[in-house]
């Protein structure tokens, strides 16, 4: 079966990328991951209506976005009827991989990115981590790319000033 | 002047980057995906197939009921106004011969075959004559 072999393949593909804006969106292992499944699958089911495999990523990812947003909107409702719960997730910071300083610099500037305004992080995280154009950032946002340019104006400037120091460093080092 | 450090554009794409590029799918999740579109795959397949056995079930049961409509007596068939036919004697005689029905090919027309009468008058005759000869046979053989 081609066409079963393709999607599978594709969906492999682009399971880091999804994995990762999973990350951004959810700032949880676990939510990310389910997160993560739930836009695979949904992905799996309308497989037929993505008409050009080069665009897969920018379709997964707008998939991703559209779930988290269902997912949002959920939690919304719920937290109308029932008692805020005491929230104890894993730590959403990579594993070590390179020296604890390194790894130290690396934590701070995805926190300084995770605490960015909801539109502004995804803006950031597809524009930069994912190295999409701002034409395809605003396909999967939903948006315009002239919304795209000033949340990435906005996101850049906050994140140089939370990591001033971190750029002393990098400069020291050199 | 600004005399404050400034990280470039670059630089701070370049961290962003390497930040999250350490964040890749625990091959956990790889394989719960993985069995999770399989499973979505083969249910895909038992929907089609359940599609399938209903679709040959119903074109059974239609065909099965059109049979029965068309054998049923109680078929809708347009009601026609009954024609009472008298039907004609079997035979009857006339002067000169004795008709007898043999078939009826349409209400207005019926093959009649006719046998005449004459017939038994040249019997009648005939059966005379004989008399009539035995008589005078009979009456010279007496006289003799």
């Amino acid at each position: 079966m081609a066409e079963a072999g393709f999607s599978e393949r594709l969906l492999e593909l682009h399971l880091d990328g999804v994995y990762r804006y999973a990350f951004r969106l959810t700032q949880d292992a676990d939510a990310a991951a389910d997160l993560t499944q739930e836009t695979m699958l949904r992905a799996w089911r309308r497989r037929t209506s993505l008409r050009d495999a080069a665009a897969a990523k920018v379709w997964l990812l707008r998939i991703a976005d559209n779930a988290w947003n269902d997912t949002l909107r959920r939690k919304l409702r719920l937290r109308k009827h029932e008692e805020p719960a005491e929230q104890e997730s894993a730590d959403p910071r990579p594993p070590a991989t390179g020296g604890v300083e390194h790894q130290e610099t690396l934590n701070r500037a995805l926190a300084a990115l995770d605490a960015l305004p909801d539109r502004q992080r995804r803006v950031m995280h597809l524009a930069v981590c994912e190295s999409l154009p701002q034409a395809e950032v605003a396909e999967v946002l939903g948006i315009t790319t002239q919304a795209v340019k000033a949340s990435l104006a906005a996101g850049r400037k906050r994140l140089r000033e939370q990591l001033q120091d971190i750029d002393q460093q990098l400069q020291t080092k050199r | 002047m600004n005399d404050k450090p400034h990280i470039t554009d670059d630089a701070l794409d370049g961290l962003l980057r390497s930040a999250v590029a350490a964040q890749t799918a625990p091959p956990s999740l790889r394989n719960s995906v993985r069995s999770a579109v399989a499973r979505e795959q083969s249910n895909g397949s038992r929907r089609l197939a359940v599609a399938a056995a209903a679709a040959c079930v119903a074109l059974g049961w239609i065909a099965i009921a059109d049979r029965y409509d068309q054998s049923a007596p109680t078929s809708v068939a347009p009601q026609t106004p009954e024609v009472v036919v008298v039907e004609p004697p079997t035979e009857f005689t006339t002067s000169n011969h004795i008709v007898v029905r043999h078939e009826r090919v349409a209400p207005n027309v019926t093959v009649v075959q006719l046998v005449p009468t004459y017939e038994s008058e040249k019997r009648v005759r005939r059966e005379a004559l004989a008399r009539s000869i035995r008589n005078r046979v009979a009456q010279r053989g007496g006289a003799s």
